[in-house]
């Protein structure tokens, strides 16, 4: 080095070592940053609707989350208590998370933050103790992933649940193990301690396959006396609590006696969940999400029935203790045309049973099916043209449970009338098929999930139902005398929306 | 009905070319200028940048008739804050002799699990420094979020997520200082 090249790169550095103790911008050991950062999610859109509808396409994201989903607003709130600046040294956050669904002139609460909930709380501490470990107290959900064209996602522990978990992460090891309470999500006002357990594994034993499993326990012990523990009504019929008519059948039967109504017997109740996922990618396939969830649903707590004038609670746990929930979903995401054209396919598929339960239709007693495929070519990177189908199939286990004609609110057994059916309308199966097609505006550019994302759709749906989507249409024989019913199949939606996160 | 979709379809193209079409400054005469990125996770660990990246930001030069060229890998050595590791980017790129150099230092941090995307953090900073002046550097500080869809996505993917704001943020700070220049 030449000496005149010497003596400026020492004054360069005198400089910049000067400019570096006065606390100068550019002498930061990286770039300066904030302890306290905010990211959240936002959709909003108007869905004016000509057909009585509220805005959204069909029911719900069975057919898809475009178009029948509702505004959604969720601000995470996180501070860096002690900043992560080195391996394996000590580094703890905090988060807060904000969220619901309901914006003025959006929806029928107009912006009230009734509809919010702080849903999320909690504090996160690494290499504490244990190198390589993240010890979280708090709130503890946790996913493997989501389905993004159905915005499910399947595999997802410790939704419900506060409480303490360590997560273990090295190299293609990813372990969680947590511990808490999940009552006060699970029986809200109704509290009854759950207490909750699980673990969730996932490795990576290649750089384009990952694998996951886990699984969940919840467990509400016996209390003798607490009245929210789970207990047994015993002798109670399912008929009789499905129609609110166990009082009056003990009356029947024992008249004069409604005091004897057995006394609940306390019991304990078990549920749990068992989670897989596989995930990876190849070739023009950038990435494969196949998800799968086998649950056993907590049983219900009790509900009231009024008769002759006086209130009796009866205990359901043994009447709802074999609802059984198993989802499997799958989502690939390709690059057919790098550049020009993207696809996303979707499959989902749930089958839910309640072994107590032959007699009246139920969301617990259901199968439903459904494909999902998006395509999304790129006029220009910030201008694309979306193209959503989705075919979807529903069926009742037990029975009619969606209207096909206008007369079906009259018939309620076997498509016939009966006041005293439990069936609903004249059909046990809904078949769905939608379409979404329109230009997006992606300031940030090219792909699929590109956000902030400005959308001008329109929805087509056909259904097997009649009106198969929110509205304020007759659901009685009285309405039905002021009102008529018409007979839609098609809807039509246009909506003007957007979505980011932030 | 044809006309007026095509109409439609026009009028969207056309306003969608309307955006961000502000012209670079461009030197007069071609002029080398070294770059280089360094990318970090949040323990400071190094990470190996996209060449997605670099190619972009050699292009965002290039129209500035800059001509970018990178520097070795392993330039800044064990420098760990801004000022150090800019005199160790000079010297390391001394015998090249280009006027410009340019330093960007990229670490990305998970945020958290959020409505179904993986956010990170991405803090940035551009360092544009001429050689015959070091003390005359300029500093750019931006941080962006990423939204990642899966959980093998890491701090590459982030980087890459945010790499149009960086193009742009590094477009922008080497425009003012051209400008500048060129008073």
């Amino acid at each position: 080095m030449a000496g005149a090249e010497r003596v400026r790169t020492l004054a360069i550095s005198v400089w910049l070592c000067l400019a570096s103790s006065l606390g100068a911008h550019a002498a930061r050991a990286e770039p300066e940053r904030s302890r306290f950062s905010a990211g959240g999610y936002l959709r909003i859109m108007t869905r004016p609707d000509l057909q009585g509808g509220d805005g959204k396409l069909g029911y719900w994201n069975l057919h898809g989350r475009l178009l029948n989903e509702g505004p959604y607003a969720a601000l995470e709130l996180k501070l860096d208590l002690l900043p992560e600046t080195a391996r394996k040294t000590p580094w703890t956050s905090l988060h807060a998370k904000i969220e619901g669904g309901s914006v003025q002139g959006a929806s029928r609460d107009n912006g009230s933050l009734a509809s919010f909930r702080l849903s999320q709380l909690y504090a996160r501490a690494g290499n504490v103790g244990l190198a390589d470990v993240t010890w979280q107290i708090g709130s503890l959900d946790y996913y493997f992933g989501d389905l993004g064209l159905y915005d499910i996602k399947p595999a997802e522990l410790f939704y419900e649940t506060i409480g303490l978990s360590a997560r273990y992460r090295k190299d293609a090891v990813d372990l969680l193990v947590g511990i808490g309470d999940s009552g006060f999500v699970l029986r809200g006002d109704k509290y009854d301690t759950a207490l909750t357990g699980g673990l969730a594994l996932r490795v990576q034993p290649a750089g384009k396959l990952e694998l996951g499993v886990g699984g969940q326990l919840v467990y509400e012990p016996e209390v003798k006396g607490n009245r929210f523990a789970p207990h047994e009504t015993p002798g109670l019929g399912y008929e009789d609590y499905i129609r609110g008519e166990v009082a009056q059948r003990f009356d029947e039967a024992n008249p004069g006696r409604l005091d004897d109504l057995p006394r609940p017997v306390p019991t304990s109740a078990l549920g749990w969940k068992a989670v897989a996922y596989l995930g990876f990618g190849a070739g023009p396939l950038k990435w494969n999400n196949l998800f799968l969830k086998i649950e056993q649903r907590l049983p219900d707590q009790f509900v009231t029935e009024t008769y002759a004038d006086r209130d009796f609670t009866l205990h359901v746990a043994a009447l709802t203790d074999q609802r059984m929930s198993v989802q499997l979903g799958n989502e690939a995401r390709f690059e057919l045309v790098p550049g020009a054209l993207d696809l996303v396919w979707g499959v989902l598929v749930g089958e839910d049973t309640d072994g107590d339960n032959s007699i009246v239709p139920s969301d617990f007693d259901r199968s439903y099916y459904s494909t999902v495929v998006r395509l999304q070519a790129y006029a220009t990177p910030e201008l694309h043209l979306l193209f959503e189908t989705s075919l979807a199939r529903e069926k009742s286990h037990n029975g009619n449970a969606y209207r096909g004609s206008g007369d079906s609110v009259f018939v309620s057994t076997d498509g016939l009338s009966d006041p005293r059916g439990l069936e609903f309308g004249d059909s046990d199966t809904r078949d769905t098929w939608q379409l979404k097609v329109g230009p997006v505006l992606s300031p940030l550019g090219l792909g699929v999930y590109a956000r902030p994302s400005f959308r001008l759709l329109y929805g087509l749906q056909w259904s097997s139902q009649i009106n198969a989507f929110g509205n304020s249409f007759v659901e009685s024989l009285d309405q039905f005398n002021q009102y008529g019913s018409p007979n839609q199949r098609w809807h039509h939606v246009i909506a003007l929306e957007v979505e980011a996160w932030f | 009905m044809v006309l007026s979709a095509r109409v439609g379809a026009l009028m969207l193209l056309l306003a969608s070319g309307c955006i961000g079409t502000t012209p670079p400054q461009r030197l007069a005469v071609a002029t080398p200028i070294v770059m280089h990125v360094q990318l970090e996770s949040a323990s400071g660990e190094p990470i190996a940048v996209p060449t997605v990246v670099t190619r972009e930001l050699a292009a965002a030069l290039a129209a500035r008739n800059l001509q970018p060229s990178e520097a070795p890998e392993n330039a800044l050595g064990s420098a760990r804050t801004t000022a150090k590791r800019v005199v160790a980017l000079l010297q390391a790129t001394a015998t090249g002799a280009t006027p410009w150099v340019l330093l960007v230092e990229a670490r990305a941090r998970f945020f958290s699990q959020l409505s179904g995307r993986y956010r990170w953090e991405v803090e940035l900073r551009t360092s544009l420094v001429p050689r015959d002046d070091p003390a005359a550097v300029q500093t750019s500080d931006l941080s962006v979020a990423a939204f990642l869809s899966f959980e093998h996505e890491r701090e590459a993917d982030a980087l890459l997520f945010v790499r149009r704001q960086l193009v742009d943020d590094v477009g922008a700070l080497v425009d003012r200082v051209l400008a500048t220049r060129s008073h």
